[in-house]
């Protein structure tokens, strides 16, 4: 908690590094300026604004405990968590995929430090580039080489996400942990405790090599630290100045300098039950898909779990009426649900929530039914062993929705082939086995006559469907 | 901490997300038969018949509050 009181008390832009923290008010003015930093500095902020800049519920970059650039540190104050956790975790994450270098970088470039208003990427675009924001530049770029080269790796994504995941959860616990219930004294000594003023800084010097003040006759030419903008930031500073340099006998000077008090809590309204409507939703939802599971096709499965989700939705939207609160999410979440409910009812009803793996093998022509069907899953047709003699054609129709269909045909008859693949790859006696070339809409119609010196017995005239997947088509070895 | 003024918006598109919810139940339990487009109608319908019902609402809570205020406000001061 002291990390949270320092940033509570809200030590000015001065204090950091600078030898401005034993001084008054009446000789604060030159310390600051010389322990000026560049981004603070120069900016041309009210003074009230760097003061309060740090409260402690918004993540900024730790400069007193850093090790690197202090992201590890503002996350583990703003979390309040020990900054090694998230320092050991950004580190596997970095070794396996990136991430973690990915989210160091961006934070370093977007997250500002604690006392100063400006993210680096900031400072990069207005012409201040330093060792600092070209460092993030390179953690950001090399984090995206090595992300992008694990993208075809499967589990150490995963590894990487789920560690994101858990990090990210954990965080967000121990930064709810005590929220209900802040420790009073720590509250006492905010309130009893204003910080002592601090003089605004004073720009003096500016870092870039090629932004050095221009001197004629005696006269600084531009010099704002910014290469474009308004010129006249270090003029408007000259009255806050003069009201420091006046001291406490100036009237106006401790109202202006005092931070605000944090503002009262509101007066709590009816409480939400938006989560608790939405953890019933999902309960109910696992409970009608899971009663429809077993023997039932999986569109009508679905369709009962999302039901009783929406039918849990309405109701609670519905007593929120009257009862506690909802807002637009759990309206949002309702047509969401409602959207999944509608398209569950239109997925074809011969899926079912099972991969199924069939193999017809009629062993007779009479055997051979006009029709296979098969919602999900493999279908085999198995056509070997039909002893089909000269001239005999027999015809078939197989379907499989989602999945594979193969046949397989004798060495010594003819197929009349038509194959429609919705979406999917279509294979014939002769394609390369790795040669899958996913299209949609397939539709191929082909005469397959037995190979040379192989008398050809009978014919087969085959009419294959498979919605979704692969339609493969092979002759058994004689 | 739960009890608080009435909001027919809130209660028009939950009984509509409710009767959508029935009618793909019933479906999905072969008691009658869905159309899959069924929940757009519904929704929309919902959505746009709680909005009506929301202004109608805030348009009578605002005509009566300043109905409320000009006849309270010369009250203290005759009273005063």
């Amino acid at each position: 908690m002291t990390d949270h009181e320092h940033a509570a008390t809200g030590q000015g832009p001065g204090s950091g590094p600078g030898p401005a923290a034993g001084g008054g008010p009446q000789d604060a003015v030159p310390a600051a300026g010389a322990a000026s930093s560049p981004g603070a500095a120069s900016s041309g902020a009210v003074p009230g604004d760097t003061l309060t800049a740090a409260p402690p519920h918004r993540f900024r970059r730790d400069r007193r405990s850093k090790v690197l650039a202090g992201v590890c540190a503002g996350l583990g104050r703003q979390c309040d968590m020990d900054p090694v956790i998230f320092r050991i975790t950004l580190a596997v994450l970095s070794a396996t995929g990136g991430i973690g270098l990915i989210f160091y970088g961006f934070a370093w470039l977007f997250v500002p430090y604690d006392d100063e208003e400006e993210n680096e990427v900031r400072k990069l675009f207005t012409g201040r580039v330093d060792g600092q924001a070209l460092a993030a530049v390179l953690f950001a770029l090399v984090g995206c080489g090595v992300f992008l080269s694990m993208l075809s790796n499967a589990s150490v994504l995963t590894f990487a996400v789920v560690l994101s995941l858990l990090l990210a959860g954990a965080g967000y616990w121990s930064q709810q942990r005590g929220a209900p219930d802040p420790d009073p004294l720590a509250a006492q000594a905010v309130a009893d405790a204003p910080p002592e003023a601090q003089a605004p800084p004073v720009p003096a010097a500016y870092p870039s090599w090629w932004r050095d003040p221009i001197v004629k006759d005696g006269t600084h030419v531009g010099g704002t630290g910014y290469l474009w903008g308004p010129g006249d930031s270090r003029t408007r500073d000259i009255t806050d100045a003069v009201h420091i340099s006046l001291g406490p006998s100036y009237p106006h000077w401790p109202q202006d300098l005092r931070p605000p008090r944090p503002p009262a809590p509101k007066p709590r309204g009816p409480r939400w039950i938006g989560g608790w409507v939405f953890l019933l939703a999902l309960f109910a939802g696992a409970l009608g898909t899971a009663a429809r599971w077993d023997d039932q096709a999986l569109g009508t499965s679905l369709q009962m779990g999302l039901a009783c989700a929406l039918v849990v939705f309405g109701l609670g939207i519905a007593v929120s009426s009257f009862l506690g609160r909802t807002g637009a999410g759990s309206v949002f979440l309702a047509i969401v649900t409602a959207g999944l409910l509608a398209a569950s009812a239109a997925l074809p009803k011969d899926l079912t929530t099972h991969w199924e793996r069939l193999t017809w093998q009629p062993t007779a022509v009479a055997q051979v039914q006009p029709h296979y069907d098969l919602g999900n899953g493999v279908g085999t047709l198995d056509l070997t062993r039909l002893p089909l003699t000269k001239g005999q054609t027999v015809a078939t129709y197989a379907q499989v929705g989602i999945g594979q269909l193969k046949v397989i045909v004798p060495s010594d008859v003819t197929v009349k082939l038509s194959v429609d693949v919705g979406v999917g790859d279509i294979q014939l006696p002769g394609d390369d086995k790795k040669d899958v070339d996913v299209e949609p809409g397939k539709h191929k119609q082909v005469t397959l006559t037995p190979a040379t010196g192989v008398k050809s017995t009978g014919t087969l005239d085959l009419d294959l469907r498979v919605d979704v997947g692969q339609a493969e088509v092979s002759r058994a070895a004689s | 901490m739960l009890r608080h003024e009435f909001r027919p918006g809130k209660l028009v598109v939950g009984l509509f997300l409710v009767a959508a919810g029935v009618a793909y139940a019933g479906d999905a339990g072969g008691l009658w038969v869905t159309e899959w487009f069924a929940a757009i109608p519904l929704v929309v319908a919902g959505l746009v018949l709680a909005g009506v019902a929301a202004g109608i609402n805030g348009a009578i809570r605002r005509r009566r509050r300043v109905g409320r205020t000009s006849t309270a406000d010369p009250g203290p001061e005759i009273s005063g």
